[in-house]
């Protein structure tokens, strides 16, 4: 097991800049999930880290030894691909064992730890067979199991489930985080699924246009997101954002949306900020003192059994940032059109300036 | 700490620049490690023997390793392009092109055409066509010796039923050129008919049938459609057919006709041959070699253009 | 397409034609190489008394055991040496960035539009200098570089799954590993139909062995063949008996890979 880290890593491609001014420390044992929208540098990273890129410029440390020149194959790293990558031509034991046949290891002994890897993934039926006769989730599983053979230094995952159904999704992502903390193995887990990226790890890092965006536990970032992009990014459905204006008069200071008026601390500077509320975090009863009431007309529901989203137009902002979404739970029977009185209270709430950044403790 | 299993140790960094730089340098010479056979093989039985070609184009000599050669300019071309041989193979090498064009690459247009119209159901034909490709050339050669034989041979048989008497083909020299034209379309008509199907695969039958809504018959089909998709295959076909007739037609020349009766069969390549290893008049089989390969550009270069433009005209 | 009728009806009685013409002179020879001598010389069609006495003169009179060896054994091996060999450059052209790829594609590529004729003199030369006449390295080494072979697998190499090739980096390949173990065991149709051309190329060869094979034992079938309708102009049952045997390996590669053999040629539009 080793801690990794990044430090000042630049890939560049021809001109366009892939990754930018990357510093990254991951502690032994760790579960940092990469997260992001597509091209935001989170697989190129990964595979700098692999050896499969050499990073333009900065170094990449494995257990505190600069491996930034080591050649792949020397890293002892282990990685899961997006397609499984499993090689057609050989049976799941062959695939699985690769790796040991490689470094000469003795056949008794690669039999012996094949039965064991497969039998931790409960693949041990499968083992002769090629990977073509194998459904998705359990390529998957072999993937997996190829990788753990090797007792790596870290494990890397580039976007592993995306090639599985929902159902399929869910318990593999239970399952690949029990079996890492099992083996309390350092690993590094890419993907553009922030359902994944906030039920397995212990720290997320989010990316965008090649930098990093923030880094923290789930549940920092989803309390206390540092942009606009990180708060839309995590949670579904997404943040709801009103525009509007930070208004100061007598020494306090008010966001104003046309009719919505809320306080603000004094410290807020004045000028156009938007203001964030998740859709799990309105209500329809009043629930506390301090909650802000508002009402809407009901433009949309889909109705989930467990919860209800309600779309609603406030009718308070510019037409682009007026209709919010209210994550209710259990049934509501509701009509499009209707009027529904929903409220939400500022501790839920987060205040984004006009550059995206969050200002903290806006909301008194 | 061992952070690397069962590979090589990670060196600490101080320790570092000097065998990354070695490692890179490695890195860069592998590709030419990999290219290496191929690279020295080409070069050696290719490249070089072109050049050298034309340096022994430029010299008289008779193959005789205790023989030195004489540098004599340009001579051999003279000589070369007077004599009789030669002017007789050029002619010949002509008439076996202009006879490929109708035989070998229009015929098999229209064979094509009716077989690609059966669908599956010509899975037969399609067989018998190629097989011809899979035997060689001295195989073709000998059994045709044998049916043309005029004492035995069966087309006597066939000719005699028809109260006919037979010629030998072979010593005629007026006949013997269109026996080795028949035998190498017999070798390679099937094969275009197989390429030209396999041209014709990707037209898009609803074309056809879109134009039949319209009320176009099968000849306007054929103009309209068919022959301007094909004709990149033309190009393909005629390049090939036209190589392959310079090449090939060596072996049925050298076992049935060894050039004659009085040059009338020997071609260009055949004449190449004569030269260096009949009279073993190294020059002159160089010089014929130039001037074959400036004929061989030539044809390429007008093949090229005549039919790009036509096809970039139908496109 | 569906055809008028009249145009069909045609098109089966060209085909037919064709078709015939063909298969005619295939029969003859079958049918030749079974009778017995006077049978020969008769001018029937099926043989009266069929025998294998022509296949054994064959054999009486002509080395054609040693050409059968020397056939058999320089195609077995220029099939494996120009199939490693284009492996081996294909590897590098489809895999690593280095200066000059591109020019020495072309380059390759360039090769195959050289003939042989224009070549050979100093080959020829060659092979003198080096004592190669009548030796299988004269058959052999002149020929292993194989541009369709590495156009072919470079095609197919480039379009092998990138993460395959970096899931065996990561387990430890190198380059080499890499190819061999991962990349090679994947090619199978395309290897499959190299095999085939490679073969019937090397099989049916002609010129070549003709200029550099002078002693009987060091012949190959083709030339065998050639030598002994020179030596032995009339012995026409034994000449037939030769061609079949000759025959013999594209005939029946052809019936176990049919369809196989077929679309190779085509597509790779090599005339045999």
């Amino acid at each position: 097991m080793a801690s990794i880290s990044f430090r000042n890593i630049n890939k560049f491609y021809e001109a366009s800049q892939a990754v930018a001014d990357f510093n990254l420390e991951i502690a032994d044992g760790e579960f940092v999930v990469l997260v992001g929208p597509s091209g935001c540098g989170k697989t190129t990273s990964l595979r700098m880290l692999a050896g499969l890129e050499q990073p333009t410029g900065g170094r990449i440390y494995l257990g505190g030894q600069d491996i930034t020149d080591v050649p792949s194959k020397s890293r002892a790293l282990a990685m899961v691909f997006q397609s499984y990558a499993l090689y057609p031509h050989m049976t799941v034991a062959e695939n699985i064992s690769f790796a040991l046949t490689l470094q000469k290891v003795p056949k008794s002994e690669i039999a012996r730890q094949v039965q064991q890897a497969a039998a931790l993934l409960g693949i041990d039926h499968l083992l002769s067979r090629k990977p073509r006769a194998l459904s998705g989730g359990q390529r998957q599983r072999v993937a997996v199991a190829r990788a753990i053979i090797r007792n790596p230094q870290a494990f890397l995952f580039d976007e592993p489930l995306s090639n599985l159904d929902a159902k399929l999704r869910h318990s593999a992502r239970v399952e690949i985080r029990k079996l890492q903390q099992n083996l309390g193995t350092t690993t590094v887990y890419v993907t553009h699924d922030q359902i994944e990226a906030m039920t397995m790890a212990d720290r997320i890092v989010v990316m965008e246009g090649g930098r990093i965006r923030q880094v923290g536990t789930p549940m920092e970032l989803y309390r206390n997101p540092n942009s606009k992009f990180v708060a839309s990014f995590l949670g579904s459905p997404p943040t709801n954002f009103i525009d509007g204006e930070c208004v100061h008069e007598n020494g306090s200071a008010r966001f104003v949306a046309e009719s919505m008026e809320i306080p603000l601390n004094p410290m807020t500077a004045s000028g156009p900020v938007t203001v964030g509320i998740r859709p799990e975090h309105i209500t329809p009863v009043k629930t506390a003192s301090d909650q802000i009431r508002i009402s809407g007309g009901v433009r949309f529901v889909e109705a989930l059994g467990a919860e209800t989203l309600v779309d609603l137009d406030l009718g308070v902002a510019p037409a682009a940032s007026r209709t919010v979404t209210a994550r209710l739970a259990g049934q509501h029977n509701l009509a499009a059109g209707t009027k529904l009185e929903i409220g939400f209270s500022p501790r839920d709430m987060m205040l984004f300036d006009a550059q995206g950044n969050a200002v903290s403790g806006a909301f008194c | 700490m061992n952070i690397v299993r069962g590979a090589a140790p990670v060196r600490a960094a101080p320790l570092q620049a000097a065998p990354i730089t070695k490692r890179v340098r490695a890195t860069a010479l592998v590709p030419w490690l990999y290219l290496a056979p191929t690279l020295l093989l080409l070069g050696v039985f290719t490249y070089w023997p072109l050049l050298q070609t034309a340096y022994l184009s430029l010299i008289d000599w008779n193959l005789n390793p205790s023989q030195p050669a004489e540098f004599v300019g340009l001579e051999n071309y003279g000589r070369v392009t007077g004599s009789t041989l030669f002017q007789a193979a050029l002619l010949n090498t002509l008439i076996y092109i202009g006879a490929s064009i109708p035989l070998k690459v229009l015929l098999p247009i229209p064979v094509a055409v009716f077989l690609w119209s059966m669908g599956q159901r010509g899975h037969l034909y399609r067989a018998i066509l190629f097989m011809p490709t899979l035997i060689s050339f001295v195989v073709v050669g000998i059994a045709f010796l044998w049916i043309l034989n005029p004492i035995f041979g069966y087309a006597k048989v066939i000719f005699a039923e028809l109260g006919l008497r037979f010629p030998n083909l072979l010593a005629d020299p007026d006949a013997a050129i269109w026996v080795i034209i028949g035998i190498s379309t017999w070798k390679v008509l099937g094969f275009n008919v197989l390429i030209y199907l396999a041209g014709l695969a990707s037209i898009n039958k609803e074309f056809i049938e879109a134009m039949r809504m319209d009320g176009a018959g099968d000849v306007t089909i054929f103009r309209r459609l068919i022959w301007p998709l094909l004709t990149p295959t033309l190009t393909f076909v005629a390049i090939s057919t036209i190589i392959f007739t310079m090449q090939q037609v060596f072996t049925p020349i050298d076992l049935m006709t060894e050039g004659g009766p009085s040059n009338s069969t020997t071609n260009l390549f055949y004449m190449i041959y004569q030269y260096s290893f009949v009279t073993f008049d190294v020059g002159g089989g160089a010089a014929g070699t130039m001037i074959l390969f400036g004929f061989l550009m030539i044809m390429a270069f007008v093949q090229f253009r005549v039919l790009d433009r036509r096809a970039q005209y139908q496109q | 397409m569906q055809l008028s009728r009249p145009m069909c009806i045609a098109g089966h009685i060209v085909l037919l034609a064709i078709c015939l013409s063909i298969l005619f002179p295939m029969a003859i020879v079958l049918t030749t190489a079974f009778k017995p001598m006077n049978e020969i010389y008769a001018g029937g069609l099926l043989p009266q008394a069929p025998t294998l006495e022509n296949f054994k003169r064959l054999f009486e009179k002509t080395a054609f055991g040693w050409y059968i060896w020397n056939s058999s054994g320089t195609t077995f091996l220029r099939v494996i040496g120009q199939l490693v060999i284009g492996v081996l450059a294909a590897y590098a052209f489809a895999r690593f960035r280095f200066p000059y790829r591109d020019a020495l594609f072309g380059l390759v590529l360039g090769a195959m539009m050289i003939p042989q004729v224009l070549t050979m003199l100093p080959i020829y030369i060659m092979m003198a200098q080096l004592g190669w006449f009548d030796t299988w390295w004269a058959l052999i080494v002149p020929n292993l570089a194989t541009p369709i072979a590495v156009f072919l697998l470079r095609q197919h190499m480039m379009s092998f799954p990138n993460e395959l090739i970096d899931a065996a980096q990561m387990d430890g390949a190198g380059h080499w590993t890499t190819l061999w173990r991962v990349i090679v065991p994947n090619l199978g149709p395309a290897l499959a139909a190299l095999t085939i051309i490679i073969f019937i190329d090397s099989w049916n060869e002609y010129f070549w062995p003709l200029l550099v094979t002078e002693s009987a034992q060091s012949r190959t079938i083709q030339i065998g063949l050639r030598e002994f309708l020179q030596e032995d102009m009339n012995d026409y049952g034994a000449l037939m008996a030769g061609i079949i045997v000759a025959s013999l390996p594209a005939i029946a590669v052809f019936l176990f890979f049919q369809r196989r053999v077929m679309d190779t040629f085509v597509s790779s539009g090599l005339k045999g």
